[in-house]
């Protein structure tokens, strides 16, 4: 085992004793992680930060039970994607319901493709892509939101994303694939107007 | 190419849930790189990507404040 993973275990140890400044240090360690990972999938900062304090009370309150047999990042986005998912469930929002009945037609390839411009990030600017990202991301279902920011945003292997989100690995691909292909429809018409 | 065999061939990445810059998506993307159609759908999708990676969020010194308060770890 590496230097790091042995200073991270020694702290998570010293956390799960109670010890305030590994706590503190523990808490900073991954304030910055939790608050990203919170806002790319809520895409609202009061959103992000009540859910990035949620998930520490609960990860804190869940600390002892740590067994040191899965990653600790991943059982932190475990917490954090918990969290979300019981956030949204309380809201009952009706706007994904009949995501997996309807008709995707981004599931299916097209004849003809426009090629997007190649420096699509500088577009960031452009107040309305920005939205229309949003809104792209929000309407997607919250499991198929987390599958597609654990995977292409927080850079987790997909046997992690499954884990974290306690789900097969078949299922972790499925949602990854529907998301990043879902997103991509919504875009399209910006990028090619 | 027919299209059936196309979109299969387009969708290996997804389906394996590969990162679009693994080995075995590059080597794929070469190969489609060879239909204009194809290579397009792959690079929208890539870049669709990179978009939802750039857009970063800031954490300020505020929010911590608040955080290790709440946590009672100040």
């Amino acid at each position: 085992m590496s230097t790091k993973n042995n200073n991270e275990m020694a702290l998570i140890k010293a956390a799960q004793d109670g010890d305030p400044k590994a706590l503190r240090e523990l808490v900073q360690k991954y304030e910055k992680t939790i608050y990203n990972f919170a806002f790319k999938v809520c895409r609202s900062e009061d959103d992000a930060e009540d859910t990035l304090q949620e998930a520490f009370l609960s990860i804190l309150s869940a600390l002892k039970t740590f067994n040191y047999k899965s990653n600790f990042s991943t059982w932190i986005y475990r917490i954090v994607s918990n969290s979300c998912l019981m956030k949204w469930r309380k809201e009952k929002r009706d706007r994904w319901e009949s995501f997996e009945e309807i008709d995707h037609p981004e599931d299916r390839i097209q004849d003809n493709y426009t090629r997007w411009p190649d420096s699509p990030a500088q577009q960031l600017l452009d107040d309305e892509l920005r939205e229309q990202m949003d809104n792209a991301i929000l309407d997607l279902p919250p499991k198929y939101r987390l599958a597609f920011v654990l995977k292409d945003i927080e850079n987790l292997k997909v046997e992690e994303v499954a884990e974290s989100l306690e789900i097969s690995l078949p299922a972790a691909k499925a949602r990854i694939r529907r998301a990043r292909l879902f997103l991509r429809d919504k875009l399209e018409p910006l990028m090619v107007a | 190419m027919e299209n059936s065999a196309k979109e299969r061939v387009l969708n290996i990445c997804t389906e394996l849930g590969e990162d679009l810059e693994s080995e075995s998506c590059v080597k794929l993307r070469e190969f489609v790189d060879t239909c204009p159609n194809c290579a397009a759908f792959v690079d929208s999708v890539k870049k669709t990507v990179s978009l939802y990676q750039a857009y970063q969020p800031e954490f300020s010194e505020n929010q911590r404040d608040k955080l290790l308060t709440i946590l009672k770890l100040k």
